[in-house]
This record gives C-alpha cells, sequence and structure tokens, in this order.
C-alpha cells in the first residue's frame, strides 16, 4: 500500500482535474487530524502500519469505493479477511482495521495470523 | 373408531373424491398418494411423512395414523391443508447450462444431508430416495423444458455452491419442507433465480447460524425479508455478494436487521446493494454502532447526488454516540463522499432526547460552528439544481437575530432565520450573484420557535428566474418573498459551515438535527420520503 500526504494545492498539482476514473482510483483522503493534509495514492510514497490505522481513521474505518482493497480485521482473535471489489463500501466498527492494496502484503497478513479465507482470494 | 367417517368424508372432500364406501387406511392411502407417495413405498415414505406432519418420533404406522387421527378428533380438519403445505416445490429449466445433460437436473443434496424424500419430478414419475448420493437425484426428462418439483418428506441439506445446475434453478413457489442445514453457498449461482415467489416460510429457517454465500451470484433483486429470522446468524460472509437488491428492497432488509436480536462481531455482505437517506440509511449504520456488527459491505448511497449527510443519531459513524453533553469536534458524514464537519475550538454539544427521543446537536448562539471542507461533491450546491433537507429546534433566530443553519463560502450562499416575533421567525436563503444578490424568504413567520422544524429547500441557480422552493413542516411549498432580485451569474460556493457564518458571528441558537446536502432536485416522491422520514423521526405532524 503506498500513499502520499501533503497538502490540497500538492494533491490537485499530481492529479490534475482526474476524470471520474481516475478520481475513484486517486482519491484523495481527508485527514482530520491534521488541517488542510490529504493522503493520496502514490507509486513514490509509502506508509507504515500505524499509519495505516490513521488512513482508516479519516474515515471512520470506512473502505469506500476503492479500485479494489483487501482488509484485514483482528476482533479479540477473531479475524475477518477479504477483498472490497472495485465501486463497493465497506463499514467497518472496529479501530483495528487494516488495509492493503498490496495483495502479497495481505496475504503474508492472513498467513501470518493463520486465518481461513476464500480459496478464490489466494 | 367413530370419527374415522368424518375423517374420511374430510379427506374425501378435500381431494374431490365421493366414494364413501372406502376404509379409513385408504382414505389416508388416498391422501398421501396425492402428494406422490407409491403403493410400494407405502410403509417408508408413509411413515416419514406422518412423521413430519406431526412432529412425531413414533415409528410404528398405526401409532402414527392414531396420532393422525387425533388432529381430526381435536377439531383440527386444516391438518390437510397443512400437510399439502410442507412441499417444496421449485422450477427448473433443464437446457440451462449446467452439469447434467439439456434434459435433465440434479438436485444439489449434501454428504451431510438427511433424506426421506419423495420427489414429484413434475413429468409423471414420482420416486422416494434416501441416500444423498443416490444417481436417482439426476433425473432424466423426455425433452428438455421447465418443470415444476415438488419434494416432500425429510429433506435436509442443499447446497449449489457455484456448480452444479445452479444455473437451471429458475424459481420457487413453496418453501414447505426445505431444510437449510447451514451450507455454505446454498444458491450461490443461482443466475436465473430472479425472483422467489415463496410465502409460506424464509429459506434460512429460523435457529440457522450460518448464511456464507447462501444468495451469492443469485438472480433476485428482492426476497420478502419480513419471513426471516436472523437472530442465530453468525456469518454472513458474502451472503448477498454479487446481488443487487432493489433499493427499496435493501431498505426493508436493514430495517429488519436491525429490530432483532443479532450476534454480535458479524461481517455482513450486502452484495451492490444500495441504501438510502432516511430511516434503512440510519439503521445500516446503527447495525456497527448499536448492534456491535464488525463490518457491512455494500454498493454505497443510492443518490449519487448527495454530497453529505449529518445525522445526529450517527454523530460518528461505525461509533456509538458520545455522552449527553460531549463537544463534537466531528459530525461525521454518513455519504460515502466523507465530508466530515469539524471544529476543534468550538464545536456544538451532543445532546441526548432532545425530540422525540432523538439527539440533536446544541448550537450555543454566540460561536458553535461545524465546518465543511470543499469538495466537488458539494461545492456550487445549487448550481444546476439542488436541494437542503434539515431538521433545526431553534431557540431564538440566533446571534445578531441572522443565526444560520448553514453557509456556503462565507456569504456566497446562506440560509438563516430572522425577524423572531411571538415564538416564530423566517427563513432566509441568500445567494450571491456577480450584480445583484438574490435573496428569498418566507412571507409568514413559518418557523416555531422551540419546536422541531422540518425544512426541505430546492433551488436551481443557473437562471435567474428561478426562485427557490421552500417546504416547511409541510409537503406542499411555503409562500415566499422576493427580498431582493438576482442580477448576472450566480457565484460559485464552495467550503460549508454548519451553523455559522464563515466567521463567526452568525451563530445558529438552537438545536440541529438531520442536514442533508443534495446537488439535485428530487422527485415529489423522494422529497416527501426525505421530509416524512424526518417528521416521523423528530415526531413533527405535518
Amino acid at each position: 500500500m503506498m500513499y502520499k500526504t501533503g497538502t490540497l494545492e500538492e494533491y490537485l498539482i499530481e492529479n490534475p482535474q482526474p476524470s471520474d476514473e481516475e478520481s475513484s482510483q486517486k482519491k484523495k483522503w481527508k485527514n482530520p487530524k491534521k488541517d488542510n493534509e490529504y493522503l493520496w495514492e502514490s507509486e513514490t510514497g509509502t506508509i507504515e502500519k500505524e499509519d495505516k490505522f490513521d488512513l482508516v481513521s479519516v474515515w471512520n474505518n470506512s473502505i469506500i469505493k476503492p479500485s479494489s482493497t483487501r482488509y484485514f480485521i483482528n476482533k479479540n482473535g477473531k479475524y475477518t479477511a477479504g477483498l472490497v471489489e472495485a465501486g463497493s463500501v465497506m463499514e467497518s466498527a472496529l479501530k483495528n482495521l487494516e488495509i492493503f492494496r498490496d495483495k502479497q502484503q495481505w496475504l503474508q497478513r492472513v498467513e501470518d495470523s493463520g486465518a481461513i479465507i476464500e480459496e478464490e482470494l489466494l | 373408531m367413530t370419527n374415522q367417517s368424518n375423517i374420511i368424508a374430510t379427506i374425501n372432500s378435500s381431494l374431490g373424491l365421493s366414494n364413501a364406501s372406502i376404509t379409513y387406511e385408504q382414505a389416508l392411502f388416498a391422501l398421501f398418494s396425492s402428494a406422490g407417495v407409491t403403493n410400494t413405498e407405502f410403509n417408508g415414505a408413509y411413515i416419514e411423512y406422518l412423521q413430519l406432519a406431526l412432529g412425531s418420533s413414533k415409528t410404528n404406522i398405526t401409532d402414527l395414523l392414531a396420532e393422525y387421527s387425533q388432529l381430526f378428533f381435536d377439531g383440527n380438519v386444516n391438518s390437510i391443508n397443512d400437510i399439502s403445505k410442507t412441499v417444496f416445490i421449485s422450477s427448473w429449466k433443464t437446457d440451462n447450462a449446467g452439469t447434467s445433460t439439456s434434459t435433465q437436473i440434479t438436485i444439489p443434496t449434501v454428504s451431510s444431508g438427511n433424506y426421506a424424500s419423495t420427489i414429484d419430478w413434475g413429468d409423471g414419475n414420482v420416486e422416494y430416495i434416501t441416500a444423498w448420493d443416490d444417481a436417482r437425484w439426476t433425473h432424466t426428462y423426455l425433452s428438455a423444458g421447465t418443470y415444476v418439483v415438488k419434494i416432500s418428506g425429510a429433506f435436509a441439506g442443499w447446497s449449489f455452491n457455484n456448480t452444479g445446475d445452479d444455473e437451471k434453478l429458475v424459481g420457487i413457489t413453496q418453501v414447505g419442507i426445505f431444510n437449510y442445514n447451514n451450507e455454505d453457498g446454498a444458491f450461490y449461482g443461482c443466475s436465473n433465480l430472479t425472483s422467489i415467489d415463496a410465502a409460506d416460510k424464509p429459506l434460512i429457517k429460523d435457529g440457522s447460524t450460518s448464511a456464507i454465500g447462501f444468495f451469492r451470484n443469485a438472480g433476485i433483486t428482492s426476497a420478502d425479508w419480513n419471513l426471516y429470522n436472523f437472530s442465530l446468524i453468525e456469518d454472513f460472509t458474502n451472503f448477498l455478494n454479487g446481488v443487487t437488491l432493489d433499493s427499496d428492497n435493501y431498505s426493508q432488509l436493514l430495517l429488519l436487521l436491525l429490530e432483532q436480536t443479532l450476534q454480535t462481531s458479524v461481517a455482513f455482505h450486502g452484495g451492490s446493494s444500495k441504501w438510502s437517506f432516511g430511516f434503512s440509511g440510519q439503521a445500516r449504520f446503527d447495525l456497527l454502532s448499536v448492534k456491535n456488527w464488525t463490518s457491512i459491505t455494500d454498493g454505497g448511497q443510492k443518490d449519487a447526488t448527495m454530497g453529505a449527510w449529518y445525522n445526529a443519531h450517527n454523530v460518528l459513524k461505525n461509533t456509538a454516540n458520545p455522552a449527553d453533553g460531549t463537544g463534537i469536534t466531528t459530525w461525521s458524514d454518513l455519504s460515502d463522499n466523507a465530508n466530515n464537519a469539524t471544529e476543534s475550538s468550538n464545536p456544538p454539544l451532543f445532546k441526548t432526547n432532545i425530540a422525540n427521543g432523538e439527539p440533536m446537536l446544541l448550537f450555543n448562539g454566540f460561536n458553535s460552528r461545524l465546518d465543511v471542507a470543499e469538495d466537488a461533491s458539494l461545492n456550487d450546491l445549487f448550481a444546476a439544481g439542488g436541494s437542503f433537507t434539515c431538521a433545526i429546534l431553534p431557540a431564538s433566530d440566533g446571534e445578531g437575530s441572522l443565526g444560520r443553519v448553514f453557509s456556503q463560502s462565507g456569504g456566497n450562499c446562506y440560509l438563516d432565520l430572522k425577524d423572531e416575533s411571538g415564538g416564530a421567525c423566517k427563513l432566509r436563503l441568500v445567494m450571491t450573484f456577480d450584480s445583484n444578490e438574490g435573496a428569498w424568504s418566507t412571507s409568514n413567520l413559518d418557523i416555531d420557535i422551540n419546536a422541531v422544524n422540518i425544512i426541505h429547500i430546492e433551488y436551481d441557480n443557473s437562471d435567474v428566474a428561478n426562485d427557490p422552493i421552500f417546504y416547511i413542516n409541510s409537503t406542499s411549498p411555503t409562500t415566499l418573498n422576493e427580498d431582493s432580485t438576482p442580477v448576472g451569474t450566480a457565484t460559485s460556493p464552495s467550503s460549508i459551515a454548519i451553523g455559522n457564518a464563515a466567521v463567526s458571528n452568525k451563530t445558529f441558537d438552537g438545536y440541529i438535527g438531520d442536514v442533508g446536502f443534495f446537488k439535485s432536485v428530487p422527485t415529489s416522491t423522494v422529497r416527501n420520503e426525505r421530509i416524512n422520514y424526518l417528521a416521523t423521526k423528530f415526531g413533527v405532524t405535518l
């Protein structure tokens, strides 16, 4: 999963007037913890695990209409892992929702946890 | 048995027979034959049939018949009809794609199932099958076509799981003894099952604990969810994945779920079904914050033009509401746009039980506010026709006697209260144009102080000839005065302040409950749905 952070102006410089399709794939994410800070998908930037939590908290634990995102939730040892398909919305009540755009990272997380997932997602 | 003649008469009547000389057993046999039990299978099927009908554990045919006759002695003559209602009736199109040939169908029994079933294949053939892997579960017809299959007796266990003859199943008209046994993917892949016409029972029986992939990729767009009891379902993984329910039907499902006692830590999949502004949309978020579900996946909001929805019932979405009196530094936008309203220094307060038991946010009349950053989903709200719906409970006409419900880009566009007198005030919409602003206010003091007011406004500022339309506690428009006539071209407002102006000198005084911004003018049906939702919620009589 790779993201960059910056101001809205910086976002617009890298994402000038995106089309609807691009907009859904390069959606900016507002960060209420930091005034005027936005996050967006990037080919060059990365964020650490803790940042992932910040990222989803921006959306109150929601994954909203991504291009395609895998998620992992651990609640009291009960694991839920799956795929949010393009255009779908997943609302989550848990703070420890982890989201992954990188399938291999997601698979590693699932493997480490011992969670059972659908074969078709592998 | 003296009442046997009555039983015979009842059965004769039910079956349209007139032979009064038949024996008691012959009459009962005629009854069961009508459901497909053959003479050679008399004992096995008959026993199973009676056990099922009576809920009896007796295995002796005489005892069962005696018990069955007790139904008549008790005057329950409808027991004949009850038995007919135990039949599971489905329709199949043999030449749809599947693993059997174009003149065959295969019933998706499972190794863990329990079967003692009489199958009327709809072509005159009736068979009695007890083994899950009996080759006769695949039936061959003389010609391709659509056939109605009736299964009676004991039938527990069913799963297509995206294989077999899933695409050949085209209808279910009676659930009867169909006994789902928590198998994964029961109707997974039944893309030609476009409707479920059965109204007798749910396909998921009461007490089921799993609904994994139950309707996944099925062709249905609706189901009568009011039949269903989901209280023990622990796993809704992929429940409706690949399915798009009609929005009204998805609303029915969400509302039903919220009414039931549910398992916690549930991950629910609603497919691509979309939710709407109103009680059902509110229920979607309550399932997470009140029912303690883990997640809900669906197709998002139905109305793509809904730029933001703030609802005091779900202040911070997916999270239980805070304690009474808590300062609300973030009011979640429940729409898919995440236009959260924030304020760190002077937030309004969350107050419980303000109107009809519902919470609202208290703006103090001197510095409270919430700000929403500019976003394409909100900018130029009224540029090509927009609407605004809210519920307010004002204590006065606000700071400077011009308290604002909302303000967009400072003073470019705002809705405020004014001219308070005798416990009421006026409502005004101001829209800035490059030559002269437009302003419209209610002709009368239509906003009641210290009472909930449901406000709905529609406006299209693309033409100076257009006037806004106000609805206040009514689905009929309110009379307006044009205080200032617009000239020129409308400006392009962007960021929004709720309960204040850009500079905090026009603070709203009182409570605000729901606020919805829409970049479209709704149909009259949708408009009334919005107004009625808020009126019902806050106990306002329209």
